[in-house]
């Protein structure tokens, strides 16, 4: 075997798996303390432990806090990974989870049930799933010709999200005085979010992590085009198909239970790339720690910066995360 | 016995677009063939039914005597490499990166490279002289050693056809030179069957054992540089009067085609 020296990479990018595991565990453990009331490490393991659920922190953790954080982590890894998968798939770097009308296929749907009735509320993370699944469906019938196109169903997504953004606006001009109560969703958060959004959310999340780690290879040799992959023997229509549809319920199930925080799809992917590189091998699990650290981190932030007041958590991350992504692309320039 | 690659009447269009008809063509040794014609007669789309990126209307491409359609994805990308017209991999893969996805037709779902994988890898970068760019990104990378990254891929699939797709588009002719001086000490080294889209005719002439022709989706001429490359052929086929004239330098002698006029019909 003739040589070529050991990939300088490997050392870094094996750090990032470990120390991106470790901070995540971190951020959920300080996401559970923090909050109005300060609990310690010895009362979180013993709301875990079921016989000590009496006291009031007890309660606080075991009730609001870790299902909180959970969701958050959760809602970090599905719409990470649904980012890296469709940025791939499309070859477009602007590719997030809006762009199949994921996006906007939720939030005409939340806002219909949040604007005409009110009262029900508690349907909305099931009517939202509905909508984002419908409106995916749609952007992929149109875009549908002997298989699907990348460009086409780009601007398929575009077109369709443009038409269900226009029917958003009508609701909230025809409905002016109600459109306080969509606000706080259309801006995402994770208030009052319990183990039952937990519940909704975790399957996909399994199914997510499970298809992206089986279709990591295909992942990449997508990046090579299509006529390379299919010299390689990739069935790249099959490979595509499966993969849309896997981000779409990964980026549905997010947003139903978290409302639209569009901002993890987009940042986390190119985050990621500029750390670990393409290889899809390593970039999906990071993606998905990064993710969730990045959700649970600004999460936990939003409760306490202006306590008592939460500020949203999706502004919060764009105001933090926005800046940061524009330093690591800056230096990643340098580098060349 | 049967031929490596073989086309038997093929009938091929291009979306809405008949682009060829009838064709029929074999290879039938290891040796470099090349493909010329005009823009739009077809070439490429010739190359993509042959490696079976485009299924043809009617007709059939037989690798090694079995209907190429029906042979499994993988069990094709073991004998035969592709390399697509502009090919382009993201800046952030290194050449180890790409070279390494040569490996997918080998590898299982699961499981990382295994030792031979890793060596074929190794193999493959010093063949094309990239050893000491291994970890370099691909967008640091000039033209030509880009297309060399490439090949380095094509030769992982370890296969015996190399189907390749105007190899020295974009290059300056330094570069388009040691590509092609690659790859033919690469088929003599490796004994491989080539098929390449070629533009330049001098180059066709100097690096190519046959040269097919095509003109309006259909084989024109087909034979040796000798055969194929005359004055006649080349106004019948490009429209342009050309002196066709071997030179002597150093020893050896050229066939070299030096078209200094269109055609006045054409004007």
């Amino acid at each position: 075997m003739k040589a070529i020296g050991a990939d300088p990479r490997s050392a870094f990018r094996n750090w990032m798996v470990v120390g991106g595991a470790m901070l995540l565990l971190l951020s959920i453990l300080l996401g559970i303390s923090t909050g109005a009331v300060q609990v310690g490490i010895g009362e979180i393991l013993d709301s875990l432990r079921w016989t000590q659920l009496a006291g009031e922190n007890q309660q606080i953790i075991y009730n609001i806090r870790i299902p909180r954080v959970m969701v958050g982590a959760l809602v970090g890894i599905n719409l990470a990974l649904a980012g890296v998968i469709l940025q791939g798939v499309l070859r477009n770097p602007l590719a997030d989870p809006g762009i199949v009308g994921v996006t906007s296929g939720a939030g005409l749907a939340a806002m219909v049930v949040l604007i005409l009735w009110p009262e029900r509320t508690f349907i909305v993370p099931v009517v939202a799933f509905a909508g984002a699944l419908a409106a995916t469906g749609l952007v992929f019938l149109l875009s549908w010709q002997n298989g699907i196109h990348p460009l086409r169903l780009i601007l398929a997504g575009v077109a369709v999200s443009a038409f269900f953004g226009g029917g958003m606006s009508a609701l909230m001009v025809f409905h002016s005085d109600k459109v306080q109560g969509t606000v706080n969703w259309l801006a995402g958060g994770f208030q009052g979010r319990s183990w039952d959004h937990v519940r909704m959310i975790m399957p996909y999340t399994l199914l997510g992590l499970a298809g992206a780690l089986y279709g990591s290879r295909y992942l990449t040799i997508l990046n090579l085009g299509d006529d390379a992959a299919k010299g390689l023997g990739v069935p790249v229509e099959r490979v595509r198909f499966f993969f849309i549809i896997l981000a779409a319920l990964l980026a549905a199930s997010a947003v139903s239970v978290a409302g639209l925080l569009g901002f993890v799809g987009l940042i986390v992917p190119h985050l990621t790339r500029l750390l670990v590189g393409v290889d899809s091998e390593y970039m999906l699990p990071c993606a998905a720690a990064f993710g969730a650290i990045l959700v649970v981190v600004a999460d936990t932030a939003a409760r306490v910066i202006f306590r008592p007041v939460e500020i949203p958590v999706g502004v919060l991350m764009a105001f933090l995360g926005a800046p940061f992504f524009l330093h690591l692309l800056r230096k990643g320039v340098r580098h060349k | 016995m049967s031929a490596i690659l073989e086309a038997r009447k093929l009938t091929l269009s291009y979306g809405e677009k008949m682009v060829a008809s009838n064709m029929s063509l074999r290879f039938d040794k290891p040796e470099i063939v090349g493909i010329i014609g005009p823009n739009g007669s077809g070439k490429s789309t010739l190359l993509k039914a042959l490696s079976r990126l485009l299924k043809p209307v009617s007709g059939q491409v037989l690798l090694m005597g079995e209907a190429i359609e029906k042979l499994p994805r993988r069990k094709v990308a073991k004998w035969m490499s592709v390399l697509p017209q502009g090919a382009q991999a993201p800046g952030e893969f290194v050449v180890y990166d790409l070279v390494a996805c040569g490996r997918t037709p080998y590898r299982s779902s699961f499981g990382a490279f295994s030792e031979e994988d890793r060596s074929v890898i190794a193999e493959s970068i010093h063949m094309v002289g990239l050893q000491d760019l291994t970890y370099r990104r691909m967008d640091t990378l000039s033209g030509g050693e880009r297309q060399r990254a490439w090949l380095a891929l094509a030769l992982a699939q370890q296969s015996s056809i190399l189907m390749l797709d105007e190899p020295t588009t974009y290059l300056d002719v330094h570069h388009q030179l040691e590509m092609l001086k690659l790859i033919q000490r690469l088929q003599q080294e490796l004994s491989l069957t080539v098929v390449m889209v070629l533009h330049d005719l001098n180059q066709a002439i100097r690096f190519c054992h046959q040269i097919i022709a095509i003109k309006d989706g259909a084989v024109f001429a087909c034979g040796t540089p000798e055969e194929v490359i005359t004055s006649e052929n080349m106004k019948k086929l490009y429209g342009v009067e050309s002196i066709v004239t071997h030179i002597a330098y150093e020893g050896s002698s050229f066939l070299v085609c030096f078209p200094h006029n269109v055609c006045s019909a054409a004007l």
